[in-house]
């Protein structure tokens, strides 16, 4: 140790790096803390403050708030407390009275903002789902539209070893603006690969670990030759390969790993999660064992399909997250009696105590593709609303490591808030609006789509406007926030933001069958202006 | 039950034992003593069965009643002495594709006996394993699928037939996947509900019915039949098999394999214990030789009783395809009799002797290693 | 040969494998609790004190030599092997950690051996304890000792102060844990009758089970207090079936390798399928890999007990033996597939010699190495001596050294598969090869010969043809599969039905397999017996799992007990009612609507 003790001066900041990146909290709120640094001037700070005022605000971490306040200030919340709460006189009010707000859903794993999914080696750890985001894919938009605010981009399941994830949001026109955190965890799976046999599957997944085992040794032992070398100094001695492997284990650095092992390396040494795909029972087993071999506990999720749930017991025991399927209920026919048996899944979990997250479906032809649906569905299996919301929201996040900035509707969280129509899990409520960071990213009243899908009413007295019209004065709208209207009142200014949101509340109380209509109708009127 | 029986075959069979022996006996043949599967399908100690020379059982007699003086085949110790085994509907004797039926939807014409082809050598290797009988019938594609042939097991210039052909039904998918009407399965229950005021219901025998699923079991059931056919069905967890109790039905089932579908081995034996007796479809050439006394070891092993599947190998197909003298071992019976080291049931059992028409079959077969050894 | 058709040995007074005199309690040490700390219910040896406290000797089974033993609870560290011919013993561990703690032992085939395998307890601190559990065992160790020699040797005045307050602590703090400990429950099956393998039946027996294991049976035994009773009167109770060629629950695959392991493609939840295999009488597979031709993977020996966190199967061995299958596809292909096998096992000839000139390299250089650090050590002296001197000296020394400094051999690549033959071409791993048809098995046989395996061969229908060949390998042995007679011509190798008279006669071991579905073992072996004219298939189907402590005739220390509803050596029409694996039932036959069920 000491003859090389001269080299090793210059690495220290380097090693006390990598030490303070074993442990994964500091690791993230540091990548957090950088992009943060970076998102901020990426992003064009227009609206310095905004305060989101008079709706109900559940904050899921803590109680609701009814006509409460939110500040946010460049992206970040400020200040979340009941209508006494002091507004700075400079921020751009938004009236959100009869709404509640509520954080953007987290959508856990998916894969469906990719190019394609799966890539076709079987183990290919070195792929980033960055390179394959495809910013305008509709499922973006839709999540903005479905009130998901922070989406876990993942491979596909369909792997041995893939590549690694990211957490994105659902706005932006590159994948550089989209991406908020970078390097979250690698895809691993022990259900077989298409074409694969179970035995073949496990059998490489082995491999991948015990060659880069291989490869470090070696390149352990080139750093030691590497910096014995570079010493002048009489002592430095050749040592046998076996110690030279050991000694050099610690002076390996970053930029040593090349591009096939960097980031096995970063998902051994703890900078990455693992996700583990097993898509029936029997693949549990094995991939427990994996994360009990290599001491991943703290940081490895399973997502998990078909009848993964027999295997409870031992997730119980080891005491890992899960992501589950979108399919949320199991059906199993017994062969002998013809019985079909039922099983809704999220139920098993709970009951256990494992902590999971859910997603929602990949097929757009289904309800299940509505997080707020999925939720729904847990409420009706036994478990409180505030629960099931804080499943989809905060429990997501801390299974993806992200509850220190999303989540919830805290002080120093990111701002990510929906403000919805009525109840999130009551399939009758709309997404009104959508502040990312504290931007307006989605307003009902201006879904170009939703006006196609739900056209004017021909009962309003005013003709329909010209679309052309409606169009100019949409994006003078989108433009204006910016500078803010501070003067603006919920209560009898009929000026342009106001009075929508002054019907829409009044027609809260409506017959929700209404409300499919109500959009065009309100833009109309705003039109018309 | 067992000795009842046993008391029963004595007092009837002494009786015309008697008589035959005192007719006088020239080339006679009496095998003794030996165990034989009765009727109910148990197995009676001790008995002797006199073989008659036109081929035909002049008698079963307890074995110390025999004639002494008569030329004796003495049966190994433990050895059970059954009628010859039934391939219900396979393809033995028939040749690729001879089975297939035409495009008529009821063809009454049709006769499974023209594919027959005694000439095969099949038919003397089935034997050796104890297969003394096989029913043909064409492929279940029409709702009449004309009539089944029944034939002894012996390669021979001609075949010799054993049963009348009885008429072949089918309401099952396989009369919608040819290429005529009906196409749904709508239009071929209504069918059959005209065929049966016309056709099958005035028909005296009601014949044998191809309803493999559980939907076809149901749908046949609920059809007016003067009296049950005989009912050919694979069965899953769902065949309402219960419907058939105190009906004196008799239904087809299997053939079952290692590793088959559960669910149609534990449908046969719900309709066993209700009451229904059962036959074990066959498959030969293609299915292991075994294999019908393999359907009946999976049967037993999943509950059923031993009597009931001996009966369900030995005497019920006989009933099915409406054979005389055949499937039993009574008086006046063909004496198609097999020979087995055991109770059939036993895997272990092999087949010792095989009598066809009251003739012993040569049991060797191609020569040991040793021979071909020394040819090579 | 490891695999083998195997005489058990009846001794009259104690219902047990192991020959007089050599106690089976030695044998049945076991993890109390998760793995955690061992129990040895035997009496110590001499050699035992003269090894210290790390490593503990355990007597191993005499009469198994020739045989695998399993000490699949045991965690074996290392074996040694003194037998009069100085060959060693060879212990497999599993090679992922992760798996349960499992070694295979297979004492070779010496005469008069005595093997000892060592194993080392995961916390020394246990070592009292493990005798402690020795007064606790009931009555046990003292027959045992009996029979050794009738001492029992008092422990430590101390010793059993500091016993006793360590219990007294215990029982206060883990009153759950010393129930669990000491007072477990025994597991009682009352009124059952054994048959034995001369014929007998044991009428009116209890079998009483505790921690798994059958701790005593036979008429005299009595019900322990507190015991739970099952209610088995009239029912006949014998170990487990074996089937030693199993595919349950495997997906057949498009590709092969030597580091596939069948274990990987085992599915613990497919409850359906593994149900009817209990159902069948079969508590134990050898779980062979399917795949295309070539080399296809290692076998693994389970258990289909359940395990405590959910599923089935619970893993005894991972390396049995490597699968190579000749006989699959075309002839051509075959052709091709033996080639390409030979191949293989050729390249990891060449494999041996680069790993051993490595070896002997590295040693040459670190020696070098040692004599450098030496030579640099004293012309520092000297220069120290001699007043440091001048630079250009230095560097050209240096320069110098660097010429003459040892050179670093190349470490060889890594080659998972060729690692995996080598321990086959060592005898370490036997190999398991499907050959069918005459063609094929003299494929195997030319492969036996040119690599002097230690083979099973699996299938061998034609093995009759090739009896010649066959009888004059050393190590080799069948596994037959009861072949599935077809009238149709050419339909697959014939078997001459006098095959199993012959292989006797030539003095090949055999042993017999289910083919893939375990459930027709049963029928499959009385179908055997009855061409072998033999009076009961029982002998026959327990033999199959006689390797080591399980399998074979009911005894003390088995695990895997089976009832059946008739007595299976004489009722060819028994079968199993209830099927118990560790202590628990894990399959019964379901009663009144349900039955006719598997």
């Amino acid at each position: 140790m000491s003859r090389v003790s001269g080299s090793k001066e210059p690495m220290l900041p380097n090693r006390m790096l990598s030490k303070m990146m074993l442990t994964p909290r500091p690791m993230v709120s540091l990548v957090a803390a950088l992009l943060l640094f970076f998102s901020t001037q990426v992003v064009p700070a227009g609206e310095a403050k905004l305060a989101l005022t008079g709706g109900t605000v559940m904050t899921v971490s803590g109680e609701s708030i009814a006509g409460g306040v939110v500040l946010i200030e460049d992206g970040i919340i400020t200040a979340v407390g009941t209508a006494e709460t002091e507004i700075p006189y400079d921020a751009m009010e938004v009236d959100c009275t009869g709404m509640i707000l509520a954080p953007g859903f987290v959508d856990p794993h998916s894969s469906d903002g990719l190019d394609i999914p799966n890539e076709n080696l079987p183990s290919a750890p070195f792929v980033d789902v960055f390179d394959a985001l495809d910013p305008s894919r509709f499922f973006f938009e839709d999540s903005l539209r479905n009130g998901v605010t922070s989406i876990h981009v993942m491979q596909g399941n369909n792997c041995v070893v893939g590549g690694v994830s990211r957490i994105v949001h659902p706005i932006g026109l590159t994948p550089h603006e989209m991406s908020r955190q970078a390097g979250v965890a690698l895809k691993l799976s022990t259900s077989p690969r298409r074409g694969y046999g179970r035995m073949r599957q496990l059998a490489e997944l082995r491999e991948v670990f015990e060659e880069y085992d291989r490869w470090r040794e070696n390149l352990a032992e080139s750093r030691y030759e590497q910096e014995a070398d570079k010493e002048d100094d009489d002592d430095s001695d050749t040592l046998p390969p076996e110690e030279s492997r050991s000694q050099g284990q610690e002076l390996i650095r970053d930029e040593d790993l090349d591009d096939q092992h960097r980031h096995l390396a970063h998902l051994i040494d703890g900078r990455l999660g693992a996700w583990i795909y097993c898509g029936s029972a029997t693949d549990v087993a094995p991939a427990l064992a994996l994360v009990a071999d290599r001491d991943w506990k703290d940081r490895a999720v399973l997502v998990l399909a078909g009848d993964a749930h027999l295997a409870i017991e031992e997730i119980k025991e080891a005491g890992i997250d899960v992501v589950l399927d979108s399919d949320l209920i199991h059906r199993k026919r017994d062969l002998l009696t013809g019985d079909v048996e039922e099983t809704f899944i999220p139920d098993v979990y709970r009951r256990a105590g494992v902590r999971f997250a859910i997603q929602p479906s990949r097929s757009g032809a289904m309800p299940e593709r509505f997080i707020g649906y999925q939720a729904a569905r847990l409420v009706r299996s036994g478990i409180t609303p505030a629960e099931a919301l804080r499943i989809v929201t905060l429990g997501a996040a801390e299974i993806c490591g992200i509850d220190d900035r999303y989540g919830s509707i805290e002080v120093g969280k990111i701002g990510n808030i929906v403000l919805w129509t009525g109840d999130p899990l009551d399939l009758n409520s709309w997404v009104q609006k959508v502040f990312v960071e504290g931007i307006l990213a989605y307003d009902l009243e201006k879904d170009a789509r939703l006006e196609r899908l739900f056209p004017e009413e021909p009962e309003p007295e005013e003709a329909p406007a010209p679309l052309d019209d409606e169009g100019t004065s949409e994006e003078g709208q989108d433009a204006k926030p910016a500078e803010g209207t501070p003067e603006k009142t919920a209560g009898e200014a009929p000026a342009d933001d106001g009075e929508p949101l002054e019907e829409k509340s009044s027609e809260k109380g409506e017959a929700p069958a209404d409300k499919p209509v109500d959009p065009p109708k309100e833009s109309s009127v705003a039109g018309g202006e | 039950m067992k000795s009842g029986n046993l008391w029963w075959l004595i007092l009837l069979t002494g009786w015309i034992g008697w008589c035959t022996t005192v007719e006088g006996s020239e080339n006679s043949v009496v095998i003794r003593p030996v165990a034989v599967v009765a009727l109910d399908g148990s197995i009676c100690e001790q008995m002797a069965v006199v073989i008659r020379s036109d081929g035909t059982i002049a008698a079963v007699i307890p074995a110390d009643q025999a004639d002494p003086a008569l030329p004796t085949v003495h049966a190994a110790a433990g050895s059970v002495l059954t009628p010859g085994l039934h391939d219900l509907f396979g393809a033995l004797g028939c040749g690729q594709d001879a089975l297939m039926a035409g495009t008529v939807l009821f063809d009454s014409q049709l006769d499974a006996a023209a594919a027959f082809d005694p000439t095969t050598g099949a038919l003397d290797q089935a034997a050796r394993h104890g297969i003394l009988y096989t029913t043909v019938a064409a492929v279940p594609s029409g709702i009449r699928n004309g009539s089944s042939a029944t034939f002894l097991c012996k390669s021979d210039a001609t075949a010799q037939s054993v049963a009348a052909g009885r008429p072949m039904y089918a309401l099952a998918d396989s009369v919608l996947l040819s290429s005529r009407e009906p196409t749904s399965r709508s239009a071929m229950v209504s069918l059959w509900k005209d065929f049966m005021v016309e056709g099958a219901g005035k028909n005296r025998d009601p014949g044998v019915l191809f309803c493999p699923d559980a939907i076809d079991f149901r749908q046949s059931l609920s059809l007016r039949w003067k009296s049950l056919p005989v009912l050919v069905h694979q069965g899953d967890a769902r065949s309402p098999v219960e419907r058939l109790a105190g009906k004196d039905a008799l239904m087809v089932v299997g053939p079952f394999l290692e590793n088959g579908n559960p669910a149609a081995v534990a449908t046969a034996v719900r309709a066993a214990r209700t009451g229904t007796e059962l036959a074990f479809r066959g498959g030969l050439p293609a299915a292991p030789a075994n294999h019908l006394r393999g359907s009946a070891a999976i049967a037993v092993a999943a509950g059923l009783d031993g009597d009931a599947a001996r009966r369900a190998l030995f005497s019920n197909p006989a009933q099915v395809v409406a054979g005389h003298g055949i499937g039993v071992i009574e008086p006046g019976a063909r004496a198609d009799l097999v020979l087995f080291s055991a109770d059939p049931l036993d895997p272990a059992a092999r087949v010792l002797r095989v009598w066809r028409g009251g003739q012993q079959m040569g049991m060797k077969t191609h020569g040991s290693i040793r021979e071909l050894g020394g040819i090579r | 040969m490891p695999l083998g058709r195997h005489r058990c040995e009846w001794i009259d007074d104690r219902w047990s494998l192991f020959p007089r005199g050599i106690p089976s309690d030695t044998l049945s040490a076991r993890p109390t609790g998760r793995g955690e700390d061992l129990r040895c219910l035997g009496e110590s040896s001499d050699e035992f004190r003269s090894w210290g406290p790390r490593w503990r000797p355990i007597p191993c089974d005499l009469a198994a030599r020739g045989r695998w033993i399993d000490v699949d609870d045991w965690t074996a560290q290392e074996a040694q092997f003194n037998g009069p011919r100085g060959s060693t013993l060879m212990i497999h561990r599993g090679r992922q950690r992760f798996r349960l703690a499992g070694a295979r032992v297979n004492l070779g085939s010496g005469d008069d051996c005595t093997a000892w395998v060592f194993f080392e307890p995961k916390d020394r601190r246990k070592l009292p304890k493990m005798k402690c559990n020795r007064l606790f065992s009931r009555g046990v160790s003292k027959r045992s000792a009996i029979q050794r020699g009738g001492h029992l040797q008092p422990l430590p005045r101390w010793l059993t102060l500091l016993l006793a307050s360590l219990t007294m602590l215990l029982v206060w703090g883990h009153p759950g844990t010393v129930e669990a400990q000491f007072f477990e429950r025994a597991l009682v099956l009352e009124g059952v009758h054994i048959p034995g393998p001369d014929g007998r039946v044991l009428e009116d027996s209890n079998i009483v089970l505790r921690g798994g294991r059958i701790v005593e049976l036979g008429p005299d035994s009595d019900a322990p207090m507190m015991s739970k009773k099952l209610k088995v009167k009239g029912l006949f109770a014998t170990a487990g079936l074996t089937d030693l060629s199993s595919t349950l629950t495997l997906d057949d695959v498009r590709s092969s390798s030597a580091i596939h392991s069948a274990w990987d493609g085992f599915d613990r939840y497919d409850s359906q399928q593994i149900l009817r295999t209990l159902a069948s009488g079969v508590t134990r597979i050898h779980l062979i890999p399917m795949g295309p031709g070539g080399i296809v993977g290692r076998v693994s020996s389970l258990s289909l007990g359940s395990r405590d966190e959910g599923g089935y199967g619970i893993l005894h061995s991972e390396d049995v033996a490597l699968c190579i299958d000749l006989s699959s596809g075309t002839p051509l292909e075959r052709i091709r597939t033996y080639e390409k096998v030979r191949g293989a096992l050729k390249s990891a000839l060449n494999r041996r010699e680069t790993v051993d000139d490595y070896t002997s390299d590295l040693e040459e250089y670190i020696e070098d190495l040692v004599e450098a650090a030496k030579k640099k050590a004293e012309e520092k002296d000297e220069e120290k001596d001699e007043k440091k001197g001048e630079k250009e000296k230095g560097e050209k020394e240096k320069g110098e050294k660097e010429e003459e400094g040892p050179k670093k051999p190349d470490r060889p690549e890594r080659d998972p598969a060729a690692e995996i033959l080598l321990q086959v071409l060592d005898h370490e791993l036997p190999v398991m090869i499907t050959a069918r048809r005459s063609a094929d098995l003299q494929n195997a046989i030319d492969l036996i010969e040119e690599f002097q395996l230690s083979a099973i061969l699996r299938g061998a229908d034609e093995a009759h043809l090739v009896l010649e060949g066959l009888a004059e390998l050393e190590k080799v042995s069948l596994l037959l599969e009861v072949p599935r007679l077809s009238l149709t011509r050419g339909a697959g190798p014939r078997r001459d039905p006098h095959l199993i008279a012959q292989l006797d006669e030539e003095g090949i071991s055999w042993a017999v397999g289910s083919g893939g579905e375990s459930t027709s073992l049963w029928r499959s072996i009385q179908q055997l017996s009855g061409q072998l004219s033999t009076a009961s298939p029982l002998p026959l189907a327990l033999a199959q799992g006689a390797q080591g402590p399980f399998g074979g005739w009911l005894r003390r220390g088995a695990t895997e007990v089976v009832l059946w509803e008739g007595n299976p050596a004489e009722d060819p029409l028994a079968r199993p009612n209830r099927v118990i694996i560790n202590g628990t039932v894990v399959w019964q036959r379901p009663s009144g609507t349900r039955e006719g069920s598997f």
